[in-house]
């Protein structure tokens, strides 16, 4: 499975050619430096993960803060059935819906202020941009209206389709049936492509 | 197959429905296959004949692309330098001794998440230990006599260090019991972090306390360290072979033996 790495993020300086295999190990083996490059290669996709998540920017760094932690401290624990960004982002995943249980039963922050950074810069350019040009960015469209998703349909949906996790790794990170993730994701695209219509986004001829 | 709209929501995707009466909804649940094949057969049917619900149908398909193209957010400074931090105050992953205190702190990562408290996989291990023998049984296969082995060149040891390191194949392992219980030499991992990881990985309950011998030997044309241990509840030994990169694999091969 090829998954989405630093898009957009401005590159990392990776030098370092060895697999995340190899850093795992030579971490394991005692090398200070394996596991902070490990981090580095995988934090900005984790980072937008856990921020889209959470969407309060103190949550998400406490979130991936703690998971890298865990991680870092059980990485003998690894097992080799599954890719290590695979394996990272099931941590982080884990980290980040105990955090969401915690606050419930809080509701989704209905204010711009009570959301993080992405789904405020996310929607607040969608209405600018709607306002200036009578047609918003279908990226941004999506990425707002991400924010506003209830919390299942919105971790489904970002595990899937934008971590590329398969629906049965999905389910078995969040503990979840296969169906329940397909309907979760059925339900929460449908409120995205309903956006994006009203939005003039969508492709839909009339 | 209902959505509870949301009045958050710009568009609410109940009210969207095609021309020909098929609602977004209808269509979201086909795109991710919650349809059985019937349902999915009649809805394609009356799909071919609505080109408004084929034009949803790629409003559906428009989505997940962009999903997929979302950009990563930039991982900001403080954030960054306190993951860093946090990660320097760290010491070295706990995995050299059985008896450590493997509990993490903070909410207890869960075992889908392959956070595993190795220790309670011990303890499960034990509790599982005919099963796992019998796997071992099954996939390795016992040998039950030991061959008489003299490896070329060995001069015979001297003390816990080994000599050279023989060189034998899979089937093989059983005949180098005699010499493996007079060494206790782990080659490359004397000292390893990854001894208790690699030890965790073998079939059967392989514990650094129950180690009788070690002996770095070649494989297959392949090195490892060949480790003895007594089995709990039996007076079998089994001989395990660790290659190198042992923590993030399964051993290459383990024999047991009655000695």
């Amino acid at each position: 499975m090829t998954l989405p790495r630093e898009q957009g993020a401005p590159a990392e300086p990776s030098p370092d050619q060895r697999s995340d295999r190899e850093l795992l190990a030579a971490h394991l083996a005692g090398d200070r430096d394996a596991f902070t490059l490990l981090v580095r290669r995988h934090r900005a996709r984790l980072w937008t993960y856990a921020l889209r998540s959470l969407r309060d920017r103190e949550e998400a760094a406490e979130a991936l803060q703690d998971a890298f932690v865990r991680a870092h401290r059980y990485a003998g624990s690894y097992r080799a059935d599954a890719e290590v960004e695979n394996w990272l982002t099931r941590i982080v995943t884990r980290v980040v819906l105990d955090k969401i249980k915690a606050r419930r039963p809080s509701t989704v922050p209905l204010d711009e202020d009570a959301a993080g950074d992405g789904a405020r810069e996310g929607r607040a350019d969608a209405v600018e941009t709607s306002d200036a040009h009578g047609e918003v960015d279908a990226q941004l469209t999506v990425k707002a209206m991400l924010a506003v998703l209830p919390d299942e349909q919105r971790q489904a949906i970002l595990l899937v389709d934008v971590q590329g996790l398969s629906v049965a790794e999905t389910a078995d990170t969040l503990g979840i049936s296969v169906g329940t993730v397909k309907s979760r994701c059925a339900r929460g695209r449908a409120r995205l492509a309903a956006a994006l219509t009203a939005t003039g986004q969508g492709r839909r001829p009339r | 197959m209902t959505s509870c709209p949301d009045p958050r929501d710009p568009a609410d995707p109940g009210s969207i429905v095609s021309a020909g009466g098929i609602a977004l909804d209808e269509l979201a649940d086909l795109q991710a296959g919650l349809l059985t094949p019937d349902q999915e057969s009649a809805l394609r049917a009356r799909m071919a004949g609505d080109p408004d619900a084929l034009a949803l149908y790629g409003l559906l398909e428009q989505t997940r692309l962009e999903l997929a193209d979302l950009d990563d957010e930039p991982v900001p400074d403080d954030v960054a330098e306190r993951i860093d931090t946090a990660l320097a105050a760290e010491p070295a992953p706990q995995l050299e001794h059985d008896d450590r205190d493997a509990t993490p702190t903070g909410p207890e990562p869960a075992t889908d998440a392959r956070i595993v408290d190795l220790d309670a996989a011990r303890r499960r291990r034990r509790r599982l230990v005919p099963a796992l023998i019998a796997a071992a049984v099954v996939v390795i296969g016992i040998v039950g006599g030991i061959a008489v082995f003299r490896p070329a060149g060995s001069t015979g040891p001297t003390g816990l260090q080994a000599g050279n390191a023989p060189a034998v194949g899979a089937q093989d392992l059983a005949s180098l019991w005699p010499e493996v219980s007079r060494y206790r030499d782990l080659g490359f991992l004397t000292g390893s972090p990854r001894l208790a990881s690699c030890l965790s990985r073998a079939p059967g309950p392989v514990l650094e306390r129950d180690i009788v011998g070690a002996q770095p030997i070649v494989l297959d044309d392949q090195d490892a360290v060949l480790v003895a241990t007594r089995v709990p509840m039996s007076q079998q030994i089994a001989l395990t072979a660790f290659a190198p990169d042992c923590n993030l694999r399964p051993p290459l091969a383990q024999t047991l033996i009655d000695p």
